[in-house]
């Protein structure tokens, strides 16, 4: 068996493109992201396509248009090469999948608009109007972010980015740009400390310096789910085939069925960023990016586990221990086992109590 | 850094363009040509089997093979995780930019006729440590000896104070520099006193560039095309159309720097339109990246004037992208700045062309004087060999460049039980610099004390540990019992002039202190750095 070459403008458009309205973490199909035939067994041939693959994605990095995609499906690689370089793993996902239509487009449903942009645009929505276009500037913006935290909620509008309700005021939203502005200028500088930057000065522009009254207005004129713009009617459709979730009020784009509300805000910020990398000795390091405030994360191994299992298929793990060893380091866990980190805070009482199951943040092991 | 001999070029290693200059036997900065007569280079690789070309011949490959195409490489840099995969094998941003390096270095010697050895490169005054190093690692596989690296802006505010015109600045002013790159925006305040340069505040972004421009106005063109063409495939979808595109844009965005409105010819699968741009479009689209380099730039004249230079006498544009004549626009709005370009596109490398003549001339004078020899004759036999007066050579090697630290370093500490950054040295700290300060142990008959030393590594410091960046660690071991909790240790750290960081951390039980130093070397292994090595050796061979 031979594979086609590898072609980046098909991997766009199959794989990049459609990965825009949701995140790779939700998509099970692994040989649909590595662009690789659900058939292929051959050991050389599947290390062959992750290398031509991972490479591509790298390269993809530095393109404004597909940056963030890529580096959303490069933070899954460890998940996708565990799977498909493991016989039994790929056997099982193949049983899985069986049946089930790989999560890509038609091409008529294909979204266009802003690099970014979670193809909510309509093609061509802002080339005429500068508000409009502004408009798609920002969701382009808050798309990204988006995807870079794995917080769809962002993505709505600049009021959700600044966690502000719909109705505040100038004052309250002024205070709340210095506030976000502070922690960010804290931040290294990266990707999301730049899309940070660029969207407050949006919130300046739009809510502070200009009317709000008409950013609100102007979202309010923007398609909902469930009244998709004349132009973006095809991509609709056919997105509601795809299984990728999305937040409520974003553009463009049904999912089959709506994302699990959460029962909860978060008792407190998830960690993001989380990695597993399986050393020689088989132990798997796992690590993650520890949220200012949290000291105390709960490491579940298994899809079954929880904050409240105990023994190996759970660990606290203290943000010191964590410094000592380098990360989690866990021993005798399969490949493809879901790893999820639970962040915790103590109450007043000093007692311990975890986020709930939908905000925590997990990978699979290679 | 080894020492310098003979020559020593500046090389101002861009985001998009690069370039290399020398001073010539009259003590002037001069940008040495490349083999197609112009002075900068497109920091652009195109690799080609074992091969690689770099330039303007890569930057047009960009459109026809866009996947051996790197470009952009220094926002990579100090990544340790990023590749880019051509030729075989997966190269590191150090390995792609050296090869831009060897470039520069091959054309200076076809323009000179004589070896370049050794080279002083400019990184942005932004840079932490890691992405130095990475830099300076580009300039060792190149073969190449780098005997110091200087900040763009201090290189810039050099070649104004010192070498522009081939004169000094006759008066002391305090300056702006605002320097806005291909991938990279510092803003610095300087203050040129008599023979000196300091450095009083600087802030900037690494990912704010006119690479950033470019992708706004490539947007804009696609969305006039889909317009055009409704039936047509989008541009972005398809990565040789994409290629076409931003290359358009950039040229498009030079083009509105001096017209009112420029034309492309956009092109997706079979279909073509031409579309209109105008400046004002491109400046509303734009419009919060502009800002951005705005609301910086008050920051760092808010820390300038907090730190005694409230005002400013001069307010330089340095940078291919400060050429937009939307940026002297807004800076006179907002601060009533009369801004001037600066030999945009050239000023830093002459910087550093001149700073590293400094550099050769003082280490020269050193060694002579080291050996025994009188301070004037020294002066006299340097500047003899080097077709300069006496007071010339004083004058030179009499510059001084002080510094400051453009981010905080400190240790990582229990506080409240939780662990956090702790900041001995702060950012605009001018350097040398050497903070004390106590710590203390946290358990009765604690054995083992681990230090950490962080970089911090947003602009602001920052409390949190996930925001810095460790550049060593070390422990204590083997503490004898008897010191109850609380036991003080002493933290000292102290950075040089040459910007190596040095900790040393001392608890009483000890007979010794820890010192940690902040090495010079890579975040790749050594493994990784002599196949780089390798791989980059072929090449030359070939070219």
């Amino acid at each position: 068996m031979t594979l086609p070459p590898f072609d980046g403008s098909a991997y766009r458009q199959t794989v990049l493109t459609p990965l825009r309205s949701g995140t790779p973490a939700s998509v099970d199909d692994v040989f649909w992201l590595a662009h690789l035939p659900r058939e292929t067994d051959d050991v050389a041939l599947i290390a062959g396509r992750l290398k031509e693959t991972k490479a591509f994605l790298h390269k993809e990095r530095a393109r404004p248009r597909q940056a963030d995609v890529a580096a959303a499906v490069l933070k899954e690689w460890a998940r996708v090469e565990g799977v498909l370089t493991d016989s039994g793993a790929r056997r099982s996902l193949r049983t899985r999948l069986a049946g089930a239509a790989p999560p890509a487009l038609t091409d008529a449903a294909r979204p266009s608009g802003a690099p970014g942009s979670g193809g909510a645009a309509p093609r061509s929505a802002g080339a005429g109007d500068p508000a409009a276009r502004r408009r798609q500037q920002v969701s382009s913006a808050l798309g990204e972010l988006a995807r870079l935290r794995d917080e769809p909620d962002l993505a709505e509008d600049l009021f959700a980015f600044l966690g502000l309700p719909f109705t505040s005021t100038t004052d309250m939203t002024r205070a709340r740009i210095a506030q976000i502005g502070d922690v960010n200028r804290r931040r290294r500088p990266d990707r999301e400390r730049s899309l940070v930057d660029e969207l407050l000065m949006h919130a300046r522009d739009l809510l502070v310096d200009g009317d709000p009254q008409a950013y609100r207005a102007g979202l309010a004129g923007e398609p909902e789910p469930d009244q998709p713009a004349e132009a973006a009617s095809g991509a609709e459709a056919a997105m509601t085939s795809q299984p990728l979730a999305r937040s409520k009020r974003t553009r463009g784009l049904t999912p089959p069925a709506p994302a699990p509300a959460p029962s909860a805000a978060p008792l407190s910020r998830p960690v993001s960023n989380v990695r597993a990398v399986r050393e020689p000795e088989g132990i798997v390091l796992v690590t993650w990016d520890w949220p200012f405030g949290v000291t105390e994360v709960f490491v579940a191994v298994g899809p079954a586990a929880t904050p409240e299992t105990t023994g190996p298929a759970g660990r606290k793990i203290t943000n010191t221990k964590y410094a000592v060893d380098g990360g989690a380091r866990l021993e005798g866990v399969p490949a493809a086992t879901p790893i999820t980190v639970h962040s915790g805070r103590r109450d007043q009482g000093g007692r311990l109590i975890w986020n709930a199951p939908e905000h925590a943040r997990g990978t699979m092991t290679p | 850094m080894t020492p310098a001999t003979g020559t020593v070029l500046g090389i101002d290693l861009g985001t998009t363009y690069s370039c290399i200059a020398r001073v010539d036997r009259f003590g002037r900065p001069e940008v040495l040509a490349n083999m197609d007569g112009d002075r900068t280079t497109p920091s652009v690789v195109h690799f080609q089997g074992g091969d690689a070309v770099v330039g303007k011949l890569a930057k047009r490959s960009a459109r026809i093979d866009p996947d051996h195409v790197a470009q952009l490489v220094k926002r990579q840099m100090g990544d340790a995780d990023w590749r880019f995969a051509a030729g075989g094998r997966d190269w590191s941003a150090s390995g792609v930019s050296s090869l831009i390096l060897g470039s520069l270095a091959r054309d200076a010697e076809r323009a000179t006729g004589e070896p370049v050895r050794d080279v002083v490169i400019t990184v942005p005054a932004y840079f932490g440590n890691e992405e130095r190093k990475a830099t300076k690692l580009a300039g060792e596989l190149a073969g190449l000896n780098v005997i110091d690296l200087i900040n763009e802006p201090t290189a810039a505010a050099y070649a104004y104070g010192f070498g522009l015109d081939g004169g000094d600045h006759r008066r002391d002013e305090t300056v702006l520099v605002y320097d806005l790159g291909g991938g990279t925006f510092d803003i610095t305040i300087i203050e040129l006193a008599g023979n000196d340069i300091r450095v009083v505040a600087t802030d900037g972004d690494h990912e704010l560039g006119g690479a950033n421009w470019d992708a706004e106005l490539a947007v804009l063109l696609s969305e006039r095309f889909l317009m055009a063409k409704p039936a047509a495939a989008d541009p972005y979808d398809d990565v040789y159309s994409e290629a076409d595109l931003v290359t358009q844009a950039e040229e498009i965005k030079q083009s509105l720097s001096q017209r009112e409105s420029a034309d492309a010819l956009v092109t997706s699968g079979q279909e073509r339109a031409s579309v209109t741009l105008t400046r004002k479009e491109f400046e509303i689209v734009t419009r919060s990246l502009l800002e951005r380099t705005i609301e910086l730039t008050r920051r760092a004249l808010d820390a300038a004037a907090t730190l005694g230079s409230p005002t400013i006498d001069r307010c330089l544009l340095v940078g291919g992208s400060s050429k937009m004549p939307a940026v002297a626009r807004r800076l006179e709005e907002e601060f009533g700045l009369k801004p001037q370009l600066a030999d945009p596109d050239l000023a830093v490398a002459k910087g550093a062309a001149l700073y590293g003549h400094k550099k050769l001339l003082e280490r020269t004078v050193k060694e002579a004087t080291d050996r025994g020899v009188d301070l004037s004759k020294a002066l006299a036999d340097v500047a003899g060999e080097h077709g300069m007066t006496s007071d010339d050579v004083k004058s030179v090697v009499d510059k001084q460049v002080v510094n400051v630290v453009s981010r905080g370093f400190g240790v990582l500490a229990q506080q409240d039980n939780v662990l956090t950054s702790v900041f001995l040295v702060h950012r605009n700290d001018p350097v040398p610099v050497e903070v004390v300060e106590l710590f203390y142990t946290m358990v009765d008959d604690q054995s083992t004390i681990r230090v950490q030393v962080i970089e911090q590594g947003g602009a602001e410091e920052s409390p949190d540990p996930a925001d810095a960046t460790v550049l060593v660690k070390g422990e204590i071991d083997d503490l004898p019992p008897g010191y109850p909790k609380g036991t003080e240790m002493r933290v000292r750290m102290t950075m040089g002039g040459d910007g190596i960081l040095t900790v040393t951390a001392h608890h009483a039980g000890q007979a010794e202190p820890l010192t940690l130093q902040v090495d010079t070397g890579s975040g790749m292994t050594s493994d990784e750095i002599e196949a780089e090595r390798d791989a980059i050796s072929l090449i030359k061979k070939k070219l």
